[in-house]
């Protein structure tokens, strides 16, 4: 009988001494090596625009890892991981270490803002705009044109018919929707945006999604449509857009570019069609950057931006008067100037 | 490998020993409380360790006869992960909300002694977790789901102290084939669906669920037990994910059909 209180006991020590660690994959020091070498990796491995910028990841990786060392400095740690990533080029990217966030803006700093809030308060929405969740609206020049601003896609668009609607009650001849300045926010904001507006099903944007450690290894193509939600709306529609619109405000303009009475005036978006995710380092930093590509309707790339139908700037002589050069041209582009 | 299944089928269905004074008979129902130390590698998610705890509950009904030992069990469990040391509320970095269940049974394979027994079976199990990573955006809801059909084993040793029957269990349950839902290789949810799923093996897959129950005899054949879990998984798809679980639990086994 002993034997078995032997058994028992034997079973029960191993049993309560079972211990995943040696079975799970090793945890990694925070040293600066593991995370150079993570961060190196899951680069190389996820993000998904090393082709399409024609960026030589490894040859990157090998000019920098020379600086890393253990023990060394986190700011400088931080700094070279800052350098590595800047050549990305992505908005989506960024290294959040707590105490800096590393990131590339050169995509709207290195262009005209277009873009003066004041001058549209005051001069334009003046003291009686509508404000309807985010949208920011009113008519302009005695009712001829809607006006919507919509500064963030993370604002609510669930007014958008009551707009429409506001808009159809009051005959105007064509709606100016400003998006300068919104740098993105919920993807699916920006299809219900184009859905409200949407003459018949189209085909919005197409979708890749990574989907192995090789640069080129991408799903096939995941058609994204906009299809006619509410009142129909067949009069011409302006979209102005500075290189600050970034993101969703990208996915938005590509939609509504596809409709036959949208015309895209300003400068070209800023980018930004990779969806991004996030990643922490064994240190704890914060890694985003993008995993999958967008195209159009076409098969073009709008990464770096979505070109505008006509371009241009506000202008300076405008803006000390008071004037909004986009807004202005906008109204003879629905007048058929 | 269908073989194998119809083997072990085949085993289950044809054995007829039962055991004697070996197993607390009738029908209870089973309600667990306890506490999860949980740790987490998750590829997706980052190159570390999450590590929590969960409060974990579980209920069950059960029928045991002296052949035959069968259940549904279903367990809900809630609580947070801190990615580097012991857990506190001020630096959780993600939710873990999980749940599950186990349908299954046990026969009487093997005899020891009249005290001491083998009981083999197996089980439907299901293991449903979603973790919430706080800091995240596109990606921080996380989930792994697994739909198991596996292998019971029992080994069931009876004693006498303090003028009552004693029981003490050790059950492991191992999963031969499963179908697994995860995030996506680059993003969570491709296409506003769940990313990968499919059934996979041992190749893929591997999980061991090991619980030991030390059983008190109560009043109007009630019983009380002490429970200690060890679960541990490895899914080895595009995005590895591991998972080991210590849990103590507290169990109230409540007689339903008193004769």
């Amino acid at each position: 009988m002993k034997k078995y209180y032997y058994i028992i006991s034997l079973l029960g020590v191993i049993a309560f001494s079972s211990c995943e660690k040696v079975l799970m994959e090793k945890e990694l020091s925070d040293d600066a090596t593991n995370n150079f070498e993570v961060l190196s990796n899951i680069i190389s491995e996820k993000y998904s625009y090393l082709s399409l910028k024609n960026i030589n990841w490894d040859s990157i990786v090998s000019a920098n890892r020379p600086k890393i060392s253990n023990g060394m400095n986190a700011i400088d740690e931080f700094e070279v991981y800052d350098e590595m990533l800047y050549t990305l080029k992505d908005g989506h990217v960024n290294l959040n270490s707590g105490f800096a966030m590393s990131r590339n803006w050169d995509w709207y700093l290195g262009s005209p803002s277009n873009f003066d809030w004041n001058i549209i308060e005051r001069n334009y929405l003046e003291e009686d705009y509508f404000i309807s969740g985010g949208l920011k609206h009113r008519t302009l020049d005695e009712d001829k044109y809607g006006y919507v601003y919509y500064g963030s896609f993370s604002s609510s668009i669930s007014y958008i018919e009551f707009v429409k609607a506001l808009f159809v009650n009051k005959e105007v001849d064509g709606i100016i929707i400003d998006v300068r300045n919104n740098g993105g926010g919920y993807l699916s904001y920006a299809t219900d945006f184009a859905n409200a507006f949407a003459d018949e099903e189209r085909l919005g944007y197409k979708e890749f999604y990574k989907t192995g450690a090789n640069k080129d290894d991408f799903s096939s193509p995941v058609n994204h449509m906009i299809s006619p939600e509410g009142e129909k709306w067949d009069k011409p529609i302006v979209i102005l857009t500075n290189r600050k619109c970034f993101s969703s405000t990208s996915f938005f303009v590509t939609m509504m570019k596809e409709l036959p009475n949208v015309t895209v005036l300003g400068d070209d978006t800023g980018g930004g069609a990779g969806l991004p995710v996030d990643y922490t380092l064994p240190n704890g930093w914060y890694l985003r950057f993008s995993t999958t590509r967008a195209t159009n309707n076409l098969g073009e790339d709008f990464e770096l931006g979505v070109k505008v139908d006509e371009y241009l700037d506000l202008d300076a002589t405008d803006v000390q008067n008071g004037k909004d050069t986009l807004i202005e041209r906008a109204k003879e582009i629905i007048d058929g100037v | 490998m269908n073989k194998f299944y119809y083997l072990i089928i085949f085993l289950l269905t044809t054995f007829s020993l039962s055991a004697q004074r070996v197993v607390f008979e009738g029908q209870y129902l089973q309600i667990s409380g306890g506490g999860k130390y949980n740790n987490l590698y998750d590829s997706s998610i980052g190159s570390q360790h999450y590590k929590g705890l969960v409060g974990s509950t579980r209920i069950a009904y059960r029928n045991n006869s002296m052949n035959l030992r069968w259940w549904t069990e279903l367990e809900f469990d809630g609580g947070y992960y801190n990615s580097y040391n012991f857990p506190s509320v001020s630096d959780r970095v993600a939710n873990q909300i999980s749940g599950g269940y186990n349908f299954g049974f046990v026969k009487p394979l093997h005899k020891f002694s009249n005290e001491f027994y083998f009981w083999g079976g197996v089980s439907l199990t299901g293991r449903y977790a979603y973790n919430q990573i706080l800091n995240y955006s596109n990606s921080s809801d996380n989930y792994t789901f697994l739909n198991n059909f596996g292998l019971n084993g029992l080994l069931h040793y009876t004693f006498r102290m303090a003028d009552r029957w004693w029981s003490l269990e050790w059950f492991m349950n191992v999963p031969l084939a499963t179908y697994y839902m995860r995030p996506g290789y680059s993003i969570n949810f491709p296409e506003d669906k769940l990313g990968e799923q499919g059934f996979t093996t041992f190749n893929q897959f591997y999980e061991i669920d090991s619980e030991i129950r030390l059983v008190f005899p109560l009043r109007n054949e009630n019983k009380i037990a002490l429970e200690y879990h060890w679960d541990y998984y490895n899914l080895n798809t595009s995005n590895k994910v591991q998972y080991g679980s210590h849990g103590i639990f507290i169990t109230a086994y409540f007689k339903l059909n008193h004769k």
